[in-house]
């Protein structure tokens, strides 16, 4: 199978170790990954598995989380692009948080395949990123939370289709 | 060949000259044989999809939960202007896509490198420019975001060679990327039946000004101006149409004049009245201390009429001084009553002015004219898309 694997950090936060150690696993089970994320500069690492493509997010400047996790749309689309026009395309997209959860639902919208969303919370409503979090889970088609609380919370109050959440011990 | 064009602006949502531009275009573009879908923000008086002479205009959502501030908000409707573009061009991308100003960016970045199909991006002003500098934290961001676009474009559209320098100063672009296209303006035909009488009396020349009540558009320097002519003489009324901050303020100074029935400040007017009144008016006055294009001037020429206009921005390029227009120095209040007093007292310097700006208007600022440019750019761009290797297909 060939996954496509976006995340805002890799490596570097509990979100992104957890994206490191899935994709190691993945490897180890003989499927196909691309790893998109944000990088200080852009950089690529290809010619093995995992493929890796590191996007620098343009504007630097930001006057709050939705105006930096919005305007860097166009930096994962350029991730994106390179995972499926060089390195090939993708039966799933794995998207690890609700600012990779976007341009995971994007992907989709224009090449297909199915999205998977691993989410260490849920923000709720009332916070200023809710709306685009809710947005991120109702358009995937899984979603892996870490509680049994996180999934009331994306069914109650997202409305979310509670058969397509799967509560995981490790998922945040 | 097949347009997406993207803008925050567009009939019935006008804010600033934008939606005009992206109307006229679009619709001479249509004429041409041009397959453009215009891409933009929903409002309440217009349906979500519809053909407009030729035109496929689909319009987005723009709120579905709150946002906290208006840069907020631009980047929310961005979600939904790109879903909307990846649920209606997904299994048939344009050729080209065709970006007005930053707050379309994130949108229009996408959809290239999802698409791999070239961006054209037009400036029609900047951060920069609108400010004088960059100083917040929320201009730094949008200064950001426009130098993105343009890094991102295959090529810049500007509307003078004003903007040129300033979009090759504020953005470091290779000047070879930027193209100089002006604006253009469908005539304006207004009806004269009962409008002057709303006005003014049939005694009195009606000085018209047209634009957002800001500094930056000089409606202040008019009001000083109109001060001194008013002073010398009374058969003069000055109509102020547009709103913004300098409004409420320049009311209460006309209110504390002996003479307060001599201003006259609209506020928004539809366009079918505006046409009219640029129709009765005696002439019209743009006094801008900054200026990317004027398009207002050409919707005065092209009603016919004399414009007196700041020598600044793209003012500078579209008046030729004694020829079509007269010109006088930015924020000059003095030079400009003296402007105002000598078409007052001249009717034959006012008729001669006005139809050699129609003139000009017809000749090169029609959107027919503007048009033909933009699809030779068009045509240019594909062709060197078509011999390069970026291209949406799988190695």
């Amino acid at each position: 199978m060939k996954i496509l694997v976006l995340t805002w950090d890799y490596g570097e936060t509990p979100l992104g170790k957890k994206a490191l150690r899935d994709v190691d696993k993945l490897v180890e089970r003989g499927h196909q990954v691309c790893v998109v994320h944000m990088a200080v500069l852009d950089y690529e690492k290809t010619g093995s598995n995992p493929t890796v493509y590191g996007v620098a997010q343009s504007v630097k400047e930001h006057v709050n989380e939705v105006t930096s996790a919005i305007s860097a749309l166009g930096d994962w689309a350029r991730g994106i692009s390179k995972a499926v026009y060089e390195w090939g395309g993708f039966d799933a997209v794995h998207a690890y948080g609700w600012r990779a959860g976007l341009p995971a639902v994007m992907a989709k919208m224009a090449f297909g395949g199915t999205v998977m969303l691993t989410l260490d919370g849920v923000k709720g409503v009332e916070d200023p990123v809710g709306g685009f979090e809710r947005y991120a889970a109702k358009n995937s088609d899984v979603i892996l939370v870490p509680s049994r609380e996180a999934k009331r919370a994306l069914v109650e109050e997202y409305g979310v289709n509670r058969r397509k959440v799967w509560v995981m011990g490790d998922a945040g | 060949m097949r347009v997406l064009m993207l803008s925050w602006e567009y009939p019935p949502r006008i804010v600033g000259g934008l939606a005009r531009h992206v109307d006229g275009l679009s619709r001479a573009l249509s004429s041409m044989g041009v397959e453009v879908t215009v891409l933009t923000v929903e409002h309440p008086e217009a349906p979500r999809s519809e053909v407009v002479n030729g035109v496929r205009v689909v319009r987005c959502d723009s709120f579905r939960f709150p946002s906290p501030d208006f840069i907020s908000w631009v980047h929310q409707f961005n979600v939904w202007m790109l879903e909307e573009a990846l649920r209606t061009s997904s299994e048939r991308p344009p050729d080209i896509i065709h970006a007005h100003d930053w707050l379309v960016a994130p949108t229009a970045i996408t959809l290239k490198h999802l698409f791999r199909r070239p961006l054209l991006v037009t400036i029609h002003s900047t951060e920069v420019g609108r400010h004088g500098g960059i100083r917040s934290k929320l201009q730094r961001h949008i200064h950001g975001m426009e130098w993105w676009l343009t890094f991102e474009a295959w090529r810049v559209i500007v509307c003078s060679s004003f903007m040129k320098r300033e979009v090759l100063d504020a953005f470091g672009l290779p000047g070879d990327k930027v193209d100089i296209l002006p604006n253009a303006v469908t005539p304006l035909r207004g009806d004269l039946r009962d409008v002057r009488g709303r006005y003014a009396e049939d005694w009195e020349h009606i000085v018209l000004f047209v634009g957002r009540m800001v500094p930056e558009k000089g409606p202040q320097v008019l009001f000083e101006a109109a001060k001194r002519v008013l002073a010398r003489r009374g058969d003069v009324k000055f109509i102020f149409v547009g709103d913004g901050p300098l409004r409420e303020e320049l009311l209460r100074k006309a209110e504390a004049t002996s003479i307060p029935e001599k201003f006259y400040f609209t506020g928004f007017i539809p366009d079918e009245e505006l046409k009219s009144l640029y129709a009765v008016c005696d002439l019209a006055v743009f006094p801008s201390l900054y200026e990317p294009f004027g398009i207002v001037a050409l919707e005065a020429m092209s009603a016919g009429k004399p414009v007196v206009v700041s020598d600044v921005g793209g003012f500078s390029e579209i008046v030729e001084d004694g020829v079509t227009g007269l010109k006088v120095r930015p924020g000059d209040a003095e030079q400009l009553s003296s402007a105002i007093e000598l078409l007052v007292g001249n009717p034959e310097l006012r008729r001669s002015l006005g139809e050699a700006g129609m003139r000009a208007v017809g000749e090169r600022f029609s959107w027919k004219v503007v048009a033909g440019r933009v699809l030779k750019i068009y045509r240019a761009v594909l062709s060197e898309y078509e011999r390069g290797d970026w291209k949406p297909v799988t190695s």
